[in-house]
């Protein structure tokens, strides 16, 4: 009895111990997330110039701190910075993370997807929640191109001259126009607008991977067009066919089987490969048709 | 290559007008029979696990035991003895419960240690000595053990190294008010209808011979290495339960998630892994090998959640 009535205190100072211990638990959080990008402010960043990679997100929950999303792998960009941004309120939790980083070398740089995992208040069931990829093409700074200075002071030689020829043209009209005593009407001005850009939709993205499946049949092609039709349904990279199918919850039912037979080509034994191939071409040409 | 004569989906079906909802257990049960594993089910009492067990052996024509552990069980009251006969003046060897293609331990974490092994022994080698003599078991031959996590009062828990040669564990659950009319409706008045001969015992050895051949991709192996490596290092992998898992699981797990994928895929009736037969199956084999700490019960964490957690965690390819 006297061993008991000892440990009862020794038992209540370890329940408190462990409560506190409990405050830091770390369970997942259920969460709505609406939207979560990553994207950067220069697509064609400069070499030791700094730049910003920007990863936003939206949850439909106030939170008082969002700490648990995985920052991108960076790979050979240096990170110089970083600073967050969270603003929660009624209409939901705005989160911003701004990196500050900057490359040391020229050409296609990969930046991985931000991601965290959390159950999905959709559905009740965990899942990793990752934004898009980045590729970008560094190009290379003045101490990459040992020209760029000269080329630098031709280019401000050439605008010097340019603003020069325009005022003496400008004031060669005014003058002359002056001399005639004539006002001229004022004539509209043309406005000569860029080309427009060509939009691709999903669609033609896909398009072009049911070509270049055509052309090489192998099973790198097959997993690019599995890509394609992944972002069709809206899902990201690392969901599985169960994923895509839930969804899309019986939208777009004609895109199911077409999904199906994907996963056969991307899945199935080599023996058996060209025949899921085939089937994938038929089934992609009446998709797209 | 035996081909069966009947499919997996078929069995499924009839175990299924014995047993009122419950399908991921009679899935699992299937699962671990095709891959040639043995089940470890875990729920309260009352939930079918023995029922859905016997409903298994009565589809397959094949033989049932039921041991039922106490803690005075004996190693030879599972795998047999050799008793003196005095007219003959010689040993005769009497086999055990073990002898049989469906053996249901009962209650397995109510028996001490050295019984537990003796069966686990048994399970791993698929023979058993008695005396001078080896005897093999009966092919197909799968254990399927239970466990009660209410009544902890004097039980043995088995260790995780035991733990580790059950292909799979299952948790059995309560069913919804909707099963559980079925269940009044369907067991109140009569006696237990068990659908027999829905598939040979031959059937069963056809299907893990296909199993061996069901193709497993090789963005599939890394996918099982990853899951298997998540449970070892959590943190790096972005999830933040490093505090709360004492052990990752071991090798065996990869070569059960594999083997169970396999057989989900044929069950599904198709000769090629996806990755969602990986996923569907990795709890399966994963709850029962990742060790967890004290943390788990005084921060109030269900471990079943850690564990579909860490599968999230890692992007299917």
């Amino acid at each position: 009895m006297a061993g008991r009535s000892q440990a009862a205190p020794l038992a209540l100072a370890a329940f408190l111990a462990l409560g506190l211990a409990q405050s830091s638990a770390q369970t997942l959080p259920r969460l709505h997330v609406p939207s979560f990008s990553l994207r950067a402010d220069a697509l064609h960043p400069q070499t030791e110039k700094p730049f910003h990679l920007i990863i936003s997100a939206h949850f439909k929950e106030e939170l008082k701190s969002v700490d648990f999303i995985v920052l991108p792998n960076l790979a050979e960009l240096e990170l110089l910075g970083s600073e967050r941004h969270t603003l929660s309120g009624n209409a939901g939790t705005d989160y911003s993370e701004t990196l500050t980083v900057i490359a040391h070398r020229s050409g296609n740089m990969h930046v991985a997807p931000a991601y965290f995992v959390a159950v999905d208040g959709r559905d009740g069931r965990p899942k990793r929640f990752s934004t898009n990829d980045l590729v970008l093409m560094v190009e290379g700074g003045a101490l990459e191109n040992p020209f760029a200075g000269v080329r630098h002071l031709v280019v401000t030689i050439v605008k010097m001259l340019a603003i020069l020829v325009a005022v003496f043209v400008i004031a060669a009209i005014f003058f002359r126009r002056r001399a005639r005593g004539v006002v001229a009407a004022p004539q509209p001005q043309t406005v000569v607008l860029p080309p427009p850009v060509p939009v691709r939709s999903p669609k033609d993205l896909l398009r072009e991977q049911w070509a270049a499946l055509r052309a090489n049949r192998s099973r790198a092609s097959v997993m690019q067009a599995r890509k394609a039709l992944w972002a069709m349904a809206g899902a990201s990279e690392g969901e599985t066919l169960a994923d895509v199918l839930g969804r899309l919850q019986g939208r777009s039912p004609e895109l199911h089987p077409l999904l199906r037979l994907t996963e056969r080509a991307a899945f199935v034994a080599d023996a058996y490969l060209q025949g899921a191939i085939d089937d994938m071409i038929l089934g992609l040409e009446q998709y797209l048709a | 290559m035996t081909t069966a004569s009947t499919r997996p989906a078929q069995l499924i079906a009839a175990l299924q007008e014995t047993i009122v909802g419950q399908r991921s257990v009679v899935e699992a049960l299937v699962l671990g029979l095709i891959a040639n594993g043995h089940v470890l089910l875990e729920g309260p009492p009352g939930l079918a696990k023995t029922l859905a067990c016997r409903a298994l052996a009565a589809a397959l024509d094949g033989d049932f035991k039921r041991i039922q552990f106490t803690p005075d069980l004996l190693p030879s009251d599972i795998v047999g003895t050799r008793i003196f006969d005095q007219q003959a003046a010689s040993f005769s060897t009497t086999l055990g419960p073990i002898f049989a293609n469906v053996v249901l331990a009962d209650e397995i974490n109510r028996a001490p240690a050295k019984v537990q092994s003796a069966l686990l022994e048994a399970m791993q080698e698929r023979q058993v000595t008695i005396g001078p003599q080896t005897h093999p078991l009966p092919s197909p031959f799968i254990v399927m053990a239970t466990m009660n996590p209410l009544d902890a009062d004097g039980t043995y828990a088995l260790p995780l190294a035991q733990m580790d040669r059950f292909l799979l564990k299952v948790n059995v659950d309560y069913p919804n008010r909707e099963e559980e009319r079925s269940i009044l409706e369907r067991f109140a008045m009569h006696d237990t209808p068990f659908t027999r001969g829905a598939a040979t015992l031959s059937d069963v050895l056809a299907w893990q011979q296909e199993a061996h051949e069901i193709h497993l991709d090789a963005k599939l192996k890394n996918y099982i290495i990853e899951l298997v490596a998540v449970t070892r290092d959590p943190k790096g992998n972005g999830i933040a339960v490093d505090h709360l898992i004492e052990r990752g699981a071991s090798p065996r797990a990869t070569l059960a998630i594999a083997f169970l994928a396999r057989a989900k895929a044929l069950m599904d009736g198709r000769t090629y892994v996806l990755p969602d037969d990986v996923r569907a199956v990795a709890a399966l084999a994963l709850r029962h090998r990742v060790a967890f700490n004290y943390r788990v019960v005084t921060e109030n964490v269900n471990p079943e959640s850690v564990i579909a957690a860490l599968i999230a965690a890692v992007p299917a390819p």
